[in-house]
């Protein structure tokens, strides 16, 4: 109708207006209206629960909406199902790779279209698959084995794979959502790298992501979304990061400024030369009480790796630990430290909490004792749940009562039940993983509040966090972790990202820049 | 020292990857040295009789744990279709022959409808069933031994060249058929992709209920002509036909490297060696003399170590994987 004379250039088009989608109890978008076309890639942005992941659910066809229209290079589409979305172009790349982990890179390429064997009735072709696959596999670059499985790939390899399937089926619209969350800084260049092909190539590429960063380095367009609303759009070059982060959260940035505080010397926990083969080398540092001592490294460098063998997750191959009891630091095996510290883990849908259930339960799973009749052990529930509601109060977490289930929960209000769970308990030392992975940007503030105050209270934490700003805005002393050993103890003012990095990446690569 | 250490790695992944192969060879040889009748002609042409009935059996099942289902089923299945062919016993063999693998479809298409459609959980589903189509054949045959048509038992007894029984090789043909269907088919690899993630599967666009109900159809197929190869070699049909054999199937499905959680295993060569373990064990024990008393206590046994082996490997993974 309004269709202009389309030039070779923006021929590819893809067009969503007046979109809206509402769940019980939640209007997840609200008259959205988005436009991406070839080689262009836009930037999709909005803290957790702005409705990005519906929308573009709209668009890969998993959802359908109540209102408004897509249209495919001017014509009307209606996409039912992923593989209508499929048909017309779409590729969806999750966050979560979807994947069949015993299959070959091959078949997972081509399973919605296998090859015909050339000469017998019926079967299928696997020499044909793994050389086509090969195909696409070197026009990006890449040098996986198209007959190797897919489990045993890395994340960064399967994530090439996806997106050669994506080439592959001739998509020209190519979704990818938070797909840098579990990349290595390498795996990340190479699908930069792959990603601004695509663009060269004439597709469209929509770009979902949490670090503006990325957004800045990479896409040519944004789109804000908040609360199921679009709150700004535009070519990213005439904007700062500044402006996107007010109309992501829609007010001025609160940056909370950090007291430097005196911390008596009065270790809690010292590790003392573990190592573990390949992965740590003599680690050995103090934990005070009621700092927040930060663990600083780059992805590999062994954050995670420590402290899941400080606490018997892993074996280790030597090394001690000891914990202050009664003012005297004595030796525990990593099985007992686990019984003594609170460990909020990297993934809590993996290991942090019970999705499943109710928001009451999660939050006195880790002191059932405390709520446990001295005969028999019958649990006092009412107990509980008052304990709970209290944290659901003073934590401000958002749910529609008690006895909701977690999963039902945004992810920010998910990690705060995490935290809540720990709380409950009063350890002394508290060990954090990632603690605001995958939350919005107000849950993390609020946590970051959260964790200051317990400190302040006494408690030692060990925050681990591959964000620097985190690390910099809330630890009182860091140490910086590369190849399995610590290579920096920093405190007070050198706790700044030059510093951070520049033991990180280690002082030859500082020169060579 | 460093290629020393992966030199051992390696080792230890061959060990791992084929012990169970290992395992079936080393019992091979004991049982030859232990027992002069073993590894003899008339021994194996025994030993393939005997397998047979499982080998059909556990043909189809693969499939269905493949795609992360179980198929207890497939004994009754078996009885029930040995109970058509006694009340076919008037007509040509053949109609009873094709009755019987028909009756094996229908009922495992009921297991599929009710698994695929109605996406009831297949284990309490084709436990239920399997209950259900011993009732229905216990009434078929009044629950007493009931003769088949001389024309069908004379098929059991059939041996090409002098050596080969023709049930075995029926079992035998089957197998290498749904390994092909696996390996080399679209269907094949939608069982694989199913098994591996069934909400996978369904985003991409693979018919996953029509794939699982075609699944228990074949696995009902098999477990009837499982049936067929008893009333064959029998020549009769008793109340044991087929208790029992969905357990004993499982067991040599599991051993020959199929998983519990699908996405992974094959009929040949996993199912077939599983199988082979098991009656192995039983045979040669019973050429040494031994009580059958204490055969299920080294079956028992052998599982133990095949599953644990396999678990090994997989701990392995994990650990190499982090």
């Amino acid at each position: 109708m309004t269709e202009t004379h389309a030039d070779t250039r923006t021929a590819t088009q893809l067009r969503m207006s007046g979109i809206s989608k509402a769940f019980p109890g939640v209007q997840a978008l609200d008259d959205v209206s988005f436009e991406a076309r070839g080689g262009e890639i836009v930037g999709l942005v909005g803290v957790n629960g702005a409705g990005k992941s519906t929308l573009m659910n709209v668009l890969g066809g998993i959802y359908q909406p109540e209102r408004g229209d897509i249209h495919i290079d001017g014509r009307e589409v209606v996409l039912q199902s992923p593989k209508d979305a499929g048909r017309h172009g779409i590729a969806f790349i999750h966050q979560e790779l979807v994947f069949f982990a015993s299959q070959t890179v091959a078949e997972n390429m081509f399973i919605s279209n296998l090859f015909a064997h050339p000469s017998l009735p019926l079967l299928v072709s696997k020499k044909a698959a793994i050389r086509e696959a090969g195909k696409y596999l070197d026009m990006l670059g890449s040098t996986i084995n198209p007959a190797s499985r897919m489990e045993d790939l890395s994340v960064g390899e399967r994530q090439v794979v996806e997106i050669a399937r994506a080439l592959a089926m001739g998509s020209r619209f190519v979704i990818l959502d938070e797909p840098t969350s579990s990349l290595s800084l390498k795996e990340k260049r190479i699908l930069f790298e792959l990603i601004k092909r695509m663009k060269e190539e004439g597709k469209a590429v929509i770009y979902i992501s949490h670090f503006l960063d990325e957004i800045f380095e990479l896409c040519d367009k944004y789109i804000v979304l908040r609360n199921g609303r679009v709150h700004g759009h535009g070519e990213v070059a005439d904007v700062t990061k500044n402006d996107i982060v007010k109309m992501i959260i829609g007010r001025e940035v609160v940056v909370a400024d950090k007291v430097n505080r005196a911390i008596e010397h009065k270790p809690v926990l010292k590790v003392e030369n573990i190592r573990r083969e390949k992965v740590l080398q003599n680690v050995s540092f103090e934990l005070h009480e009621g700092e927040i001592l930060g663990l600083w490294g780059l992805m590999g460098s062994g954050r995670t790796e420590l402290v899941r063998a400080m606490l018997g997750l892993d074996r280790i191959d030597g090394g001690g630990i000891f914990l202050a009891t009664e003012g005297h630091l004595v030796e525990v095996s990593p099985r007992q430290l686990l019984r003594h510290c609170g460990y909020i883990t990297e993934s809590r849908h993996a290991d942090g909490l019970f999705l499943t259930q109710p928001v009451w339960t999660n939050i006195t799973a880790t002191a059932l004792r405390a709520y446990a009749s001295r005969l028999l052990r019958f649990m006092d529930m009412r107990n509980e749940i008052a304990t709970a509601i209290d944290f659901i109060k003073s934590m401000r977490i958002a749910t529609p009562g008690h006895a909701t289930r977690v999963e039902n929960l945004s992810g920010g209000n998910q990690q705060k039940v995490v935290f809540a769970k720990w709380l409950n308990r009063k350890d002394r030392v508290l060990i954090m993983d990632e603690p605001t992975r995958g939350v919005d940007v107000g849950a993390k503030l609020e946590i970051g509040s959260l964790i200051r105050q317990r400190a302040q209270e006494g408690t030692s934490t060990l925050l681990i966090s591959s964000e620097i700003e985190e690390i910099v805005n809330l630890s009182d002393r860091v140490l910086i972790l590369k190849e399995g050993r610590i290579v920096g103890d920093v405190g007070g003012e050198e706790i700044n990202n030059q510093t951070l990095m520049r033991y990180a990446l280690g002082e030859e690569a500082i020169d060579a820049q | 020292m460093h290629s020393r250490a992966y030199g051992l790695r390696e080792t230890q992944d061959v060990l791992f990857s084929y012990g169970f192969y290992i395992l079936l060879l080393v019992l091979i040889v004991l049982f030859t040295f232990i027992s002069n009748s073993f590894l003899t002609v008339s021994n194996w042409t025994q030993i393939s009789i005997v397998a047979c009935f499982l080998l059909a059996a556990s043909a189809g099942l693969t499939l269905v744990m493949i795609t992360g289902n179980i198929d207890l089923s497939i004994g009754s299945a078996a009885y029930l279709a040995a109970a058509v062919v006694y009340l076919t016993a008037d007509f040509p063999p053949a109609v009873s022959l094709v009755a019987g693998i028909l009756v094996g479809v229908l009922s495992g298409s009921v297991c599929g409808v009710l698994v695929a459609y109605f996406r009831m959980n297949s284990l309490l589903t084709t436990l239920g069933l399997m209950i259900a189509y011993r009732g229905i054949s216990l009434v078929l045959t009044e629950g007493t031994v009931r003769p088949v048509n001389p024309g069908v038992k004379a098929l059991g007894s059939i041996k090409i060249f002098d050596v080969f029984p023709l049930v075995f090789l029926v079992a035998l043909a089957v197998m290498i058929i749904l390994q092909i269907v696996l390996s080399s088919t679209k269907f094949g690899t939608y069982c694989y992709a199913i098994g591996n993630s069934e909400s996978a599967a369904e985003k991409i666009g693979i018919p996953v209920k029509p794939v699982k109900l075609a699944v228990f159809c074949i696995s009902g197929a098999c477990g009837a002509l499982s049936g067929l190869l008893s009333s064959m070699y029998l020549g009769e049909v008793t109340t044991f036909t087929g208790r029992g054999m969905e357990f004993q199937a499982v067991a040599a499905v599991v051993i020959g490297g199929t998983s519990l959680f699908g996405g992974r295993g094959s009929v040949l060569p996993g199912s077939l060696a599983g199988v082979m373990l098991l009656i192995i064990i039983n045979n040669g024990l019973g050429t040494r003399g031994v009580s059958p008393y204490v055969y299920p206590f080294a079956a028992g046994a052998v599982m133990f170590v095949a599953i644990y082996l396999d678990s090994l490997k997989n701990m392995r993974k994990a650990w190499r994987a982090r």
